[in-house]
């Protein structure tokens, strides 16, 4: 992989948004990668999702599109041989598919938007399917029809059953600067063609207000 | 009768789990049990009429499962600087019959708990990097966390449930080592954690 010197970066490849962000995987709550341990289980499989709010790719708008990555690694992330497929709303046009194509497929830069392709050892092609994203806190959810989906809902506390909420902050993140932990009721994702019949429940989950931009994920304020 | 106390301290722990500590979360401990030491010096406190200021104290326990489970051993390091009334006050929190959350739990979820012990504690803290020292009993060392390209991460942890921190730094607790009755351990690169926190008869307030 190349990566282009800051000068080099032409204005056609630069892009940005701000987006809401729901993830889920199969670690523990609070996903112990955040702190660059070992995942859980031992590998990593993910179902993650952006509603853009705001965003442009060059010349072209990223205003309302949603999009999902399903992602799965036999190790750490950083060990590598993972494999990924992008997952665009149906609503999004010819353009901006192709720009959630190069965003994702890690050769414009963006934090994990670079380091994820670069630990693939396949990148099946992005699929269009219709996305019903709900960002409600706490309570937020997404579906991919026919493909996916992800509940999540606060931890409980194990003793008293008091409804619990942190936040990690993470200066040095590559994805998430700043994030709400959640717990995952329930997460699937079912691709015949990528070798994938995932299916969690009760754990690790986040949701985020994100800035991103092609060097990486933004530090936001508040 | 519980006496009216508090204070502001300077907090390191760490414990056997992996970085982040999955019970910062309610998951369970990354092994099934928890080994864990904690050291505070308090910048401002009272206890009673007795003034903390400065007090060094430290605090290890063994869960053999998780914690919530209790069955635990447990003991308390005084910092041999303290004076007869502040080691009182210090002896007289550990009973746990004074409150302050963890300071009341924790006893209540102990199957043995050591009476405490007064010896030098060797303390400094500065940013991710922390070290305790308690000659002959235990020591542990932490510094920055950072991914496996060298990218320091600084993670903190929000938490206003917390009854032991409600904002603390995760930080890598490179080696650490306890020798006290029959906690017995030796751990690298696990978890730990600085912070700066305010306790009252309530618990954790800050």
């Amino acid at each position: 992989m190349r990566f282009h010197s800051r000068g080099e970066r032409s204005l056609a490849d630069r892009w940005n948004f701000e987006a809401e962000y729901i993830q889920s995987c199969n670690c523990a709550y609070g996903c112990p990668c955040n702190f660059n341990a070992l995942p859980t289980l031992g590998n990593c499989e993910a179902f993650v999702a952006w509603h853009i709010k705001t965003g442009m790719f060059g010349k072209t708008r990223l205003d309302g599109v949603t999009f999902a990555w399903g992602l799965a690694w036999p190790q750490a992330i950083h060990m590598g041989n993972g494999a990924g497929r992008v997952y665009i709303d149906s609503k999004a046009s010819p353009e901006q598919g192709k720009a959630i194509e190069a965003i994702t497929s890690g050769k414009h830069g963006g934090g994990v938007f670079t380091v994820f392709p670069s630990t693939f050892s396949r990148a099946y092609p992005m699929k269009a399917a219709t996305i019903d994203f709900r960002f409600k806190g706490h309570d937020s959810s997404f579906a991919v029809d026919g493909i996916g989906e992800v509940q999540s809902e606060h931890i409980r506390n194990p003793v008293t059953g008091a409804m619990f909420e942190g936040q990690i902050v993470l200066p040095g993140g590559l994805n998430m600067k700043k994030a709400n932990v959640t717990n995952i009721r329930r997460w699937w994702l079912r691709d015949d063609a990528a070798g994938w019949n995932m299916a969690y429940e009760n754990v690790s989950g986040f949701f985020a207000a994100q800035k991103y931009n092609e060097k990486g994920p933004v530090k936001r304020a508040g | 009768m519980a006496t009216k106390w508090e204070f502001e301290a300077d907090y390191f722990t760490y414990c056997n789990c992996d970085w982040g500590c999955p019970c910062n979360f309610n998951a369970r401990p990354t092994q099934g049990n928890c080994h864990g030491v904690a050291v505070w010096r308090i910048k401002e406190g009272r206890f009673g009429t007795t003034k903390l200021d400065g007090v060094v104290f430290a605090a290890s326990y063994f869960f053999p499962g998780l914690i919530e489970k209790g069955n635990a051993i447990r003991r308390m390091y005084i910092d041999r600087k303290a004076n007869p009334d502040q080691r009182k006050a210090l002896v007289a929190i550990d009973s746990g019959q004074h409150g302050g959350g963890m300071f009341e739990i924790f006893p209540k979820l102990a199957a043995k708990s050591y009476p405490p012990i007064v010896a030098d504690i060797e303390f400094r803290l500065d940013g991710p990097e922390a070290y305790v020292k308690i000659e002959g009993i235990l020591e542990g060392e932490s510094e920055a966390l950072s991914y496996p390209d060298g990218t320091v991460i600084s993670p903190t942890f929000t938490l206003p449930h917390g009854i032991e921190f409600k904002e603390g730094l995760a930080t890598n607790a490179k080696r650490w080592w306890i020798k006290d009755e029959e906690m017995l351990a030796h751990h690298e690169n696990a978890y730990g954690a600085v912070a700066s926190v305010k306790f009252t008869n309530e618990g954790c307030v800050g």
